[in-house]
């Protein structure tokens, strides 16, 4: 009787382990073939430059004199016009040299005008309410201070808010360090398939892309208009999302709005980064999804996609579940006479094609990069797989316990950096021309026309 | 890539044919594969008495399943208690110096501990080689005939060359065939050699995953070739956009 | 001992499923990712600039100039030769392979074919059905009837598209650019772009609206449907933006003062004044002699009808279609127009920036019953 339970039981599990990872499975191979198609309906790349709303620049920093002054200087060469820009780092209560940097720079450019925070909660999330503030631009802009944007990228990110219905925008984030460990050797095909295939391939389905607080900016209405940013929320980003997509505002994705990352590359440190991100998601999974499914104006596909998005996580322990269940199975003589063909034969299709599925996205992302050594580290890829689901697993299991008992999760902090060099020029040397001169309008459109000027 | 209905069409046309292929020989099939094994097993010298008729599928005609003697836990011998404990101690070191194998190695861990707990409390228990058999070849028979469909999504419809997309697809289906031999051949005899103590383990490790993993090995490189012929390099498409 | 060999021949076997992993992360190990492009900025000359750049380092670097008793310059650079001329003035039907530099003008006959670019510092001209590969010229150029370049054309002075030539890439002037019936390219941009026909005149820039519907309506209007718009249809997102739920076609002249995102198509009567963005799900259409102020951007087709004048960016997802007299222009920035399937532009238009699209920009004669007087039309 009892074993007979605990087939049934393991059965179900199975069941319910292949229905929700079957139906990820099917997303992913969805998602996959349509970014290979390369349709690009809701591209705005031949707008770049024509859009010029003024714009605010927001850097958040805490003891960051190792990278401060990368990311400054990289602001201060954007193709972007000067009167148009305002960017303000804020610097909150830090106690190394970044004050100094940050004034450095604010005393030879006018546009650059920090805020120095010095008490209050700490966080980006609270550090950015406040320096919401003081901005003037109408569209607000993100950057970590660990990210160095390219030239173009403040033209590329203003350029989908030429559409009205666009909330926020998020730029694509390229891991630089790929070859400081095997984890980030790792992360960044997770990243590259993230952004190249999944963002883009949902983007341009029409459904909202996930803005990521940094590399990507927000409309200052839009903000206004849902609250401001969330401080209780760990993961501002992902809240501010699906509050906006619950307004009717949605998220562009520039893929071509690059810019380099550090990923983390100790599993220390990815194991606090993942944390925070289960938490902060699976947060805002159990504040949004009523609303979610009532929301008038989204379609049935939309509400799908961003339940599917919201609730990503969760993947992990089913994951778990099924496996448990499939070897309880193994244990049990009575369960090895499952000879129905068509059962079987989902089991083991599921099995092979949903545990594919994601590496499809790899693939088709490295194949548009064009990174093929890094194609290659793809079989490596399963251990990253198996250390995200077990720190998932492990996030969750706080996660319920603390919703569980009512007590404090764990609070924000910030991700650890290991860059060394402070000299700038730390990502692509030399591909900047330091201190850009002001640009024309002119100047904005037209090389410098160098003629053959014999 | 333009994937026009025409080509979709042919891939899923290809694939089905070879799934169809695969049904009708599925039989001789599962023979091949028990002959391949049994050669194997008798070049690792692994006594087996024969092969027994074993219940695959309803429907279909038996396959067989090879009749390896199978100790049990107070049979095996002290060298194989000695691995387990062995096995176990490298997975901890392994689990406390690599950090990013570490979630891997403790799942392995816990596998290893189940299967200690269940053969010492339950020393009757026992998993006969024929009954192994009749798992093996229900799941790879599966594999098998699922192997071209996966493939269709893999390397048929990505490849710029449908012709090279083929020549993945029955690279592919052949590879599966021989390494399923051989990992069926390597449990067997830690079958024989160390009786269920390893199983779990290894029924985790190199039943499925291991499809998983020589998937991915090729795909990887199919990716790796692939790449650049696509869609180019990536400054060429980008400046399009 | 037997199982013990064949146990590691296996785990060997099974090693080789990672052995190309490990060998690509030794070959990865303590680099760092150098694909991006971070000094890359966007600017619609690229590729005229780029290569009169690449140009003039080679002229400059190239160790053997032969001289030759026509007064031409032959350098070496690679598999193919660079030509340097003073002026060149060639017959129709010649076939030329190299790369041709002019230090002066330039100008050919009829089904010319030239299979590599074409750099001209003075004016240019080329003639009827001649095959390019690309030009960038100094001076104005103008490009004959049914000229095909297989890439960009790049001018400083004036460029003139004729009728029936096809660009199949990029076309920047930093002058004009006039753009004649039958002829394509897959963007154009110049500080003026017109069509054939143009005629000032009629236009008038900044006409005085008498709005019958504004949007967002006031206090008084928010009972029923009034010329095909319906308050109870409409909805604030926060922000200062509405959106309307369906289709809104307004058949009256609209006034809209605030960003609209309407769930359906869009259309507006004549003489419309949109102040604001709108975006549509569907299908955009702007009524006669209406003025946009604001970005119009359709997930389908857009269409501006005779006389529009924009001041803003327009974006569709499908074709869009600029009738006869519509102007572009705003101030300090130009104004573009993007779409991803064709762009169809008609006579008398003018536009001071960009038209691109993903597929094709075209231009097409405006059928003669529309050149009539401005008021007869509207």
């Amino acid at each position: 009787m009892a074993v007979t339970a605990l087939i049934t039981i393991s059965w179900l599990l199975i069941v319910l382990s292949m229905l929700v990872l079957g139906a990820y499975a099917v997303r992913h191979y969805y998602l996959g073939y349509s970014r290979m198609r390369l349709e690009h309906p809701r591209e705005t790349n031949e707008l770049v430059g024509f859009v010029m709303p003024r714009i605010t620049v927001f850097i958040p920093m805490h003891n960051e004199e190792k990278v401060a002054r990368d990311i400054l200087q990289a602001l201060v060469d954007c193709d972007y016009d000067w009167e148009l820009l305002e960017v303000i780092p804020v610097n909150d209560r830090s106690t190394d040299g970044t004050r100094a940097i940050v004034d450095e720079f604010a005393g030879r450019y006018p546009f650059i005008k920090p805020y120095h925070r010095t008490e209050g909660v700490g966080g980006k999330p609270a550090a950015l309410v406040e320096a919401t503030e003081l901005a003037t631009g109408d569209i607000y802009l993100m950057f970590d201070a660990d990210y160095v944007p390219g030239r173009a990228v403040l033209k590329m990110l203003t350029a989908p808010f030429v559409d009205p219905e666009i909330g926020a925008v998020m730029g694509r984030v390229v891991p630089h360090n790929i070859g400081d460990s095997l984890l980030s050797g790792l992360l960044s095909l997770e990243r590259c398939a993230g952004y190249q295939s999944v963002q883009q391939a949902r983007f341009n389905l029409g459904f909202t892309a996930q803005f990521g607080g940094t590399v990507g900016g927000v409309r200052a209405a839009a903000l206004r208009a849902v609250g401001g940013w969330n401080p209780e929320s760990l993961t501002e980003d992902t809240d501010l999302t699906f509050a906006l997509l619950l307004s009717g505002w949605r998220t562009a994705y520039v893929n071509r709005a690059e810019c380099y990352e550090e990923v983390p590359q100790d599993w220390a440190v990815r194991r606090r980064q993942l944390s925070r991100w289960v938490t902060g998601h699976t947060e805002c999974l159990h504040n949004y999804w009523p609303d979610l499914l009532r929301a008038r104006f989204l379609s049935r596909e939309e509400k799908t996609d961003a339940l599917f998005l919201l609730a990503m996580y969760l993947t992990a322990p089913i994951i778990v579940i099924g496996w448990v269940a499939s070897l309880v199975l193994f244990f049990i003589p009575e369960a090895h006479a499952v000879p129905v063909l068509p059962v079987a034969m989902l089991i083991i299709g599921y099995l092979l094609f949903s545990n594919q599925a994601t590496f499809l996205e790899i693939g088709v992302a490295t194949l548009l990069d064009g990174t093929r050594l890094r194609a290659l580290l793809m079989p490596l890829s399963l251990l990253n797989f198996f250390a995200n689901t077990g720190a998932i697993c492990n996030a969750l299991r706080k996660f319920y316990w603390n919703r569980f008992w009512g007590s404090g999760g764990d609070g924000w902090y910030k991700t650890h950096r290991t860059r060394l060099d402070t000299e700038g020029q730390a990502f692509g040397a030399g591909a900047k021309p330091a201190g850009a001169a002001r640009q024309s309008v002119k100047g904005l459109y037209y090389a410098n026309n160098e003629g053959m000027g014999d | 890539m333009q994937l026009t209905r025409a080509r979709v069409g042919i891939a899923l046309g290809f694939a089905f044919a070879v799934f169809i292929l695969l049904a009708y020989f599925a039989v001789p099939l599962m023979a091949l594969h028990s002959s391949m094994a049994d050669t194997l097993l008798r070049w690792a010298g692994i006594p087996n008495a024969g092969w027994e008729p074993v219940s695959v599928f309803p429907g279909l005609e038996p396959g067989s399943g090879p009749l390896v003697p199978v100790p049990t836990f107070s049979q095996v011998s002290e060298g194989a208690r000695f691995a387990l404990i062995l096995g176990i101690v490298a997975l901890l070191i392994v689990a406390r110096r690599f950090s990013l194998f570490r979630n891997l190695a403790n799942f392995l861990i816990v596998l290893l501990l189940v299967s200690a707990v269940v053969n010492v409390f339950f020393d009757t228990f026992q998993l006969q080689s024929k009954v192994f058999g009749q798992i093996w070849l229900r799941q790879e028979l599966l594999v098998w005939l699922l192997m071209p469909f996966v493939s269709l999504l893999l390397f048929l419809l990505p490849q710029p060359n449908l012709g090279v997309g083929l020549g993945w697809m029955a690279l592919v289906q052949v590879y599966g065939f021989l390494f399923s031999v051989l990992r069926f051949v390597f449990c067997v005899g830690m079958l024989h050699h160390t009786g269920l103590l390893f199983m779990p383990l290894l029924w985790f490790a190199l039943g499925t995953l291991s499809d998983l993993l020589f998937l991915l090995f090729f795909y990887s490189i199919s990716v790796y070739r692939t790449s650049g012929q696509l869609w180019g390099v990536r400054s060429s498409w980008q400046s399009q956009l | 001992m037997a199982f013990l060999i064949f146990s590691a021949i296996f785990l060997a076997i099974f090693y080789l499923h990672f052995a190309l992993a490990h060998r690509a992360w030794i070959a990865i190990r303590g680099k760092q990712s150098s694909e991006l492009d971070m000094g890359y900025v966007r600017l619609e000359d690229y590729f005229g600039q780029s290569f009169r750049r690449k140009l003039k380092h080679w002229l400059a670097t190239l160790p053997a100039a032969t001289n030759s008793t026509a007064g031409l310059r032959v350098y070496d650079h690679g598999k193919e030769r660079i030509y340097v001329a003073p002026t060149v003035q060639y017959p129709g039907g010649r076939v030329e392979k190299e790369i041709l530099v002019t230090e002066g003008a330039f100008a050919c006959g009829p089904n010319c074919d030239f299979r590599n670019e074409l750099m001209v510092k003075g004016d240019g001209d080329i003639g009827e059905g001649t095959s390019l590969q690309a030009i960038a010229a100094d001076g104005a150029l103008q490009l004959g009837e049914g000229v095909t370049v297989r890439r960009w054309v790049d001018a400083a002075g004036k460029l003139t598209i004729g009728a029936d030539t096809a660009i199949h890439s990029r076309a920047t002037s930093r002058t004009a650019i006039e753009f004649l019936p039958g002829a394509y390219a897959q963007s154009l941009f110049a500080p003026e772009i017109t069509t054939e026909g143009r005629n000032d005149e009629s236009i008038e820039l900044s006409p005085v609206r008498g709005a019958l519907v504004q949007i967002p309506h006031g206090p008084q209007e928010t009972a029923g449907a009034r010329h095909g718009f319906d308050p109870a249809k409409l909805f604030s997102m926060g922000g200062g933006t509405y959106f309307y739920e369906g289709n809104l076609d307004v058949t009256a002249p609209l006034r809209l003062r605030a960003p609209i995102v309407v769930r359906g198509h869009f259309s507006c009567g004549k003489e419309s004044l949109l102040e604001a963005d709108v975006k549509a799900h569907g299908n955009i259409t702007i009524g006669p002699a209406s003025v946009v102020k604001g970005n119009l951007v359709a997930d389908g087709n857009l269409q501006l009808k005779p006389d529009v004048y924009f001041q803003s960016l327009l974006q569709a997802g499908g074709e869009m279609r600029l009738s006869f007299g519509v102007r572009g222009l705003r101030e300090k920035l130009p104004v573009a127009a993007h779409a991803t399937k064709a762009v169809t532009l008609e006579s008398n238009i003018v536009i001071n920036g960009k038209v691109s699209s993903a597929n094709r920009v075209i231009a097409i004669s405006t059928p003669m019953a529309w050149l009539q007087p401005n008021k007869a039309r509207a």
